[in-house]
């Protein structure tokens, strides 16, 4: 049949695939933007006009954005950006030592040390979210920003020591003795050279863990009680209620907690894939 | 660097990571096992009544309870189906990508990543928008106004998976997609020429070529839908209706916040985490098959 196809209209039929390809790429990636599309008009529909809306609301009410800076939800953008900051920082200062010397040294337990970091990205924190809370009760960190940076650090850092462990081993060691031959001693080298070169992988790590820790839910949602320490993501959830959704106020919190992370990630996209498929192709 | 420190300074650079990941992951695992063999509730935090150990008392309520196996039967189900309906779109799209021409691929990939970085819990809230009974755009379309999405078990699924995998097929595509780039156009070429259509090359050039990377990406799927909790507890309010929707991480959670029940929260928390440490080793080995350098 398809043999049959080709012979026929071998001339005319890959111009129509390629249209059709191109059409249905384009309806595909309209479908999975729509949400987002519906999360901004909502955002600024005027209350009243929820019911009975017509597609495309008639007035844009700017104010419902303005208002998000207003209503407490700017703490909440505080509190999240805190946290997804410094599991950011923290995540950098441990990974890059760990990184950098299984990528230049041989030691005994290097397979054994990376293999637990991996297993460690296996597990989320929602299936020990109970011994979760229950070591920072004993510690006296529920509730506390701490608590949610260093969860967050913990549970992003497999991905950190691996993607910059695969960066650094790429960088011949020969750059390195060169820079070390000309003076520049072992720390010079490494700062002069090899740093700079694994920048885009040092890059990758840092707003891969920035999302994450950005979008985190469960835990934030089980650690922090009250109002004023909860991220972005526990404080929208409060806008649900059993019987009543405050859609306007949701949607316009929503919009707020959802740009930044995608114009984060377009700009690593391509990186987190290579690092994510790295060793999986053959 | 000399022998002597090539021995002893591995410590140094390793020992932040470690000193991070074994409290954060060491210490709750060991705090689950213990809680989980107590017999520990808001009696007991609160100091009313002593804490008891009951050996494995909470692992024989959970295995004795009818409910844990419904749930855990759904989680399976659920996850089952949202694994092989992330691949297929994903896959899928995975092939249209390669087919399709500059701009159209560049805003497909933009679209789908847009879904995937997006906060699993934003995600989730817009999708009970648009199926909301009175104000949804789906129900104004299809003209069932008033028709509630949140009711039936399996509708409810319905509409929580087709969000779960909106958050989760563009990784699937995008890595798939990077493997067929991989394949040398000649062998994608040598076959058309043959006469393979494109379903035929699919299965017999792309699956066969990519099965280290496909193992993979099920794998990692497996994981990542079995550990739903987000769009669960978001969309169904904790649980749906009776909490006919609850999953195993929902129930744990709702079984040691809600309830009080810690130990038993945390047995059920032991269990999720012996299931996904299976799931674990059976992807070290698959990474170990494809040659990764560990």
């Amino acid at each position: 049949m398809a043999q049959h196809v080709k012979q026929v209209g071998s001339r005319s039929l890959p111009k129509i695939k390629t249209v059709i390809i191109a059409a249905a790429a384009y309806v595909i990636a309209f479908v999975f933007l729509f949400p987002y599309l519906v999360m901004v008009l909502t955002a600024l529909r005027p209350q009243e006009s929820l019911r009975n809306a017509t597609y495309l609301p008639e007035t844009f009410e700017w104010s419902n954005l303005t208002g998000f800076w207003t209503s407490g939800l700017a703490d909440n953008l505080l509190v999240t950006l805190k946290v997804a900051g410094g599991s950011t920082i923290l995540v950098l200062l441990v990974a890059l030592p760990a990184a950098y010397y299984t990528a230049r040294h041989n030691f005994r337990f290097r397979t054994a040390f990376l293999i637990l970091v991996l297993i460690t990205q296996m597990f989320q924190p929602t299936a020990m979210i109970v011994g979760i809370y229950r070591e920072f009760y004993q510690l006296g960190l529920v509730d506390t920003i701490w608590s949610l940076i260093l969860v967050n650090g913990g549970f992003n850092l497999a991905f950190a020591v691996w993607i910059l462990n695969a960066y650094f081993s790429s960088i011949p060691r020969e750059l390195e003795e060169a820079a070390f031959m000309d003076g520049t001693g072992r720390l010079g080298a490494l700062f002069r050279v090899t740093l700079p070169l694994a920048m885009p992988g040092v890059i990758t790590a840092l707003i891969f863990t920035f999302i994450a820790a950005w979008n985190e839910f469960v835990v934030a949602l089980t650690l922090t009680t009250s109002p004023e320490n909860q991220p972005l993501t526990v404080a929208l959830n409060s806008f649900i209620g059993q019987y009543q959704v405050d859609w306007q106020n949701l949607f316009a919190g929503s919009v707020i907690a959802t740009i930044p992370v995608i114009i984060l990630f377009a700009l690593i996209e391509r990186k987190v894939v290579s690092g994510l498929t790295a060793g999986s192709i053959k | 660097m000399t022998q002597a420190g090539r021995t002893r300074t591995p410590w140094l650079y390793l020992l932040p990571t470690v000193a991070v990941l074994a409290p954060l992951f060491g210490y709750p695992i060991y705090m689950l096992g213990l809680l989980s063999v107590f017999d520990y509730r808001q009696a007991q935090v609160s100091g009313g009544e002593p804490t008891t150990f009951i050996g494995f008392g909470n692992y024989a309520t959970l295995f004795g309870d009818p409910r844990f196996w419904s749930i855990l039967g759904q989680t399976v189900v659920f996850a089952a189906v949202l694994v092989i309906v992330t691949l297929a779109v994903g896959a899928a799209l995975a092939v249209v990508l390669t087919r399709a021409g500059h701009w159209p691929r560049l805003l497909l990939s933009l679209a789908a990543m847009a879904a995937w970085a997006a906060p699993a819990m934003t995600g989730s809230t817009v999708w009970m928008f648009l199926f909301d009974a009175d104000l949804g755009l789906v129900n104004q379309v299809l003209g069932i106004d008033g028709f509630n999405w949140f009711y039936d078990r399996w509708v409810t699924f319905g509409v929580v998976g087709a969000t779960v995998v909106w958050h989760s097929f563009p990784l699937v595509m995008v890595m798939l997609f990077a493997g067929i780039q991989a394949i040398p156009v000649s062998v994608r070429e040598a076959a058309a020429l043959d006469g393979a259509s494109e379903w035929q090359s699919f299965w017999r050039i792309i699956v066969p070529m990519l099965r280290p990377l496909i193992t993979i990406v099920v794998i990692q799927s497996i994981i990542w839908d079995f550990k739903i909790f987000t769009q669960i507890y978001v969309m169904t309010n904790g649980g749906g209706i009776a909490g006919q929707n609850s999953v195993l991480n929902v129930y744990a959670y709702q079984t040691a916040f809600g309830s009080s029940e810690y130990g038993l929260g945390s047995a059920i928390g032991v269990v999720m985490t012996l299931i996904l440490l299976v799931v674990t080793l059976f992807y070290i080995r698959a990474l170990h098959r494809t040659g990764e350098k560990l």
